[in-house]
C-alpha cells in the first residue's frame, strides 16, 4: 500500500545570484565564502520548517496556503525532486508529479517522444514505452498535437498528459500542483470518473490548487502551510473554513 | 536508477536529437560531415601551401589533417554540447527526475553518430586518393573505446560543474578553442622541435592520437595509452566525487 511519511522535514535553499554562480568569482578568497550550499553571509531561505505529515493510501490531501508558503516545495519534496535539508522522508509507492512547471524530460522532444522517454525512465522497454505513448495519447485526447514539441503545451494539456501518464504508468502517489484549474472541465469529469473513483482507495493524492471547488469535490484532508510550517491540519471542510478569508491564493 | 534505464533513455534521446536535426536541413548531421570535408579541403590547401617546404607529402598532410579534425570534432562536440545544453536541462530537472548521467551519454551517442559518418567519408576519401588499406586496425577500436570513456567522464564532470556555475560553458568553450590551437591538428607535430615535450603534456594531443594514429596506420604510442588511462581514472574519480556532492544539492543549483 502506498504511503508518504515526513518526519521533522526542513528544506533550506541557498539563494543563488551572480555572486555565487560564477566559477571564477567562487575561486577568489571572498567568493569562496559565498559559493557553498550554506553561504557564510546567511543568504538562505527556509521553504519548509519542521514538517511532520503522514498520508496513507486512500487519503486525498489538499495543501492550502498563500503565495510563498511552501506548497510547491512540499510537492517537490514528495515527488523526490528535492532532498530535505534535515529530517526524514519515507515514500512507499511510485510518485507521479504533475506540476505547472511542465512535463518535459528532454529538450525539444515531441509529446509522443516525451511519453516514450517517461516510459523508459520508469523502467519499461522501448516497445512497451511506445505502446504506453499510444494509450496515453488516446486517453488524454492528444492525437492532434502529439507531434508538437512538449515545450509548446499549454498548462491544460500538461495536466491531460500528466494524468494520462499517472494512469498508465500505474502511479500510486499522484501529486497535482496548480494544473487542474487550467484543464477542460469535461476532461476533469472524465478523469474523476475513470481514474479517481476507481483508484482512490489505493492511491495517495496530494492537490495544490487555487480553486477550492475542485478540492472540495475530491479531498478528504487538508493542511494549511504558512511560512513553511503546517499551522492547521484536519478534515477538508474544517480546514477550508479556517482558511477562507485568512489566506489569498 | 539502474544503468540499463539510463542506457535505454540515452539511446532514445540521442535519436530524438538526430531526428530534430533532420527536420530543418533534411540531410541533418550529414551536413556536419560535408562541412568537415570542406574545411579539411580548404585548410589542407591553405596550410599545405604554407608548409610546403616542411612537409614530406601533401597527401599525407591532408590525411593527417582530416583524421585530426575528425577526432577533434568528436572530442569538442561531446564536451561542448553537454555544457551548452545546461540552460534547457536546468529547467527540466526542476520538475522531472532525469538522471544527470544520461545528459552526457545522450550527447556522446549523438556525437558518435557524427563520428561514424565522418569515418565513412574519411575512409572513402583516403581509398580514392591514396593506396591505403580501407580496413582499420584493431587498435582503432580500443583507442576509440578509451577516448569515449574519457569523454564521457569529462562531459559528466563538466555537466555537473556547469549546472552549478553558470559561466563555465563559455570558459570550457574558450579552453577547447585554446586546445585546438595548441594541439598539432593543423600543424604537423614535429614543428615543435625541441619543445616536443609540450605535446607530451597536452591531454588533448594524447586523446586525439587515440584515433588519429590508427587512422593514419600508425601504432598508438605507449605513452599515449598510459596518459589516457591515467586521465580516465582521474576523470572517473572526479565524476564519482562530484556525483556524491551533487546528489543532495542539485535541486538547489537549478
Amino acid at each position: 500500500m502506498s504511503l508518504i511519511a515526513l518526519q521533522n522535514v526542513w528544506v533550506e535553499y541557498p539563494l543563488f545570484g551572480a555572486w555565487n554562480r560564477s566559477f571564477t568569482r567562487s575561486m577568489m578568497p571572498q567568493g569562496r565564502k559565498n559559493a557553498g550550499a550554506a553561504p557564510a553571509n546567511g543568504r538562505m531561505i527556509t521553504a519548509l520548517r519542521d514538517v511532520t505529515l503522514t498520508i496513507a493510501a486512500g487519503e486525498r490531501l489538499a495543501v492550502l496556503g498563500s503565495n510563498g508558503s511552501g506548497k510547491t516545495s512540499l510537492v517537490r519534496v514528495l515527488a523526490g525532486l528535492v532532498a530535505p535539508s534535515r529530517g526524514s522522508i519515507r515514500i512507499d509507492g511510485q510518485p507521479s508529479a504533475i506540476l505547472s512547471l511542465g512535463c518535459e524530460v528532454y529538450p525539444d522532444a515531441t509529446i509522443f517522444e516525451t511519453i516514450v522517454l517517461r516510459g523508459l525512465l520508469s523502467g519499461k522497454s522501448r516497445r512497451d514505452s511506445i505502446v504506453l505513448a499510444e494509450k496515453v495519447i488516446e486517453f488524454s485526447e492528444l492525437s492532434k498535437v502529439s507531434g508538437q514539441p512538449i515545450g509548446a503545451l499549454s498548462s491544460g494539456l500538461v495536466f491531460r498528459l500528466g494524468i494520462g501518464l499517472a494512469i498508465f504508468l500505474g502511479s500510486d502517489i499522484v501529486l497535482l500542483d496548480e494544473v487542474v484549474d487550467t484543464a477542460d472541465p469535461n476532461f476533469v469529469t472524465k478523469v474523476k470518473k475513470q481514474f479517481l473513483e476507481k483508484l482512490m482507495p489505493n492511491i495517495v493524492l496530494v492537490i495544490v490548487e487555487r480553486s477550492q471547488a475542485i478540492m472540495e469535490d475530491i479531498c478528504t484532508r487538508a493542511i494549511i502551510l504558512d511560512n513553511g510550517q503546517i499551522v492547521a491540519a484536519g478534515s477538508y471542510r474544517e480546514i477550508a473554513e479556517i482558511s477562507r478569508g485568512r489566506y489569498t491564493y | 536508477m539502474n544503468l540499463a534505464v539510463i542506457g535505454r533513455f540515452s539511446v532514445y534521446a540521442a535519436g530524438v536529437e538526430l531526428r530534430r536535426s533532420m527536420i530543418g536541413g533534411r540531410i541533418g548531421i550529414l551536413l556536419e560531415s560535408l562541412a568537415l570535408l570542406l574545411v579539411t579541403a580548404a585548410l589542407g590547401t591553405l596550410f599545405g601551401t604554407i608548409f610546403k617546404q616542411n612537409i614530406e607529402s601533401y597527401q599525407d598532410y591532408i590525411k593527417s589533417l582530416g583524421a585530426g579534425l575528425i577526432a577533434w570534432i568528436y572530442l569538442s562536440s561531446a564536451i561542448n554540447r553537454s555544457c551548452t545544453s545546461i540552460s534547457a536541462w536546468s529547467r527540466i530537472l526542476r520538475h522531472a527526475r532525469v538522471p544527470v548521467a544520461a545528459i552526457p551519454l545522450a550527447t556522446l551517442l549523438r556525437s558518435g553518430t557524427v563520428l561514424f559518418l565522418n569515418l565513412i567519408l574519411f575512409q572513402i576519401a583516403t581509398a580514392l586518393l591514396t593506396d591505403s588499406d580501407p580496413l582499420l586496425p584493431i587498435s582503432f577500436l580500443f583507442g576509440l573505446a578509451l577516448l569515449t570513456a574519457n569523454l564521457y567522464c569529462f562531459s559528466f564532470v563538466a555537466t555537473l560543474l556547469c549546472l552549478r556555475f553558470r559561466n563555465l560553458p563559455q570558459s570550457i568553450s574558450g579552453l577547447l578553442q585554446v586546445g585546438f590551437f595548441l594541439t598539432p591538428l593543423v600543424w604537423p607535430d614535429f614543428f615543435l622541435g625541441r619543445y616536443q615535450f609540450l605535446n607530451e603534456i597536452n591531454p588533448f594531443y594524447h586523446l586525439v592520437e587515440l584515433i588519429r594514429s590508427p587512422l593514419l596506420g600508425r601504432p598508438i604510442p605507449l605513452l599515449g595509452w598510459a596518459y589516457c588511462v591515467a586521465t580516465l581514472i582521474v576523470a572517473a574519480l572526479l565524476g564519482l566525487a562530484m556525483n556524491r556532492v551533487s546528489t543532495r544539492r542539485l535541486a538547489y543549483w537549478l
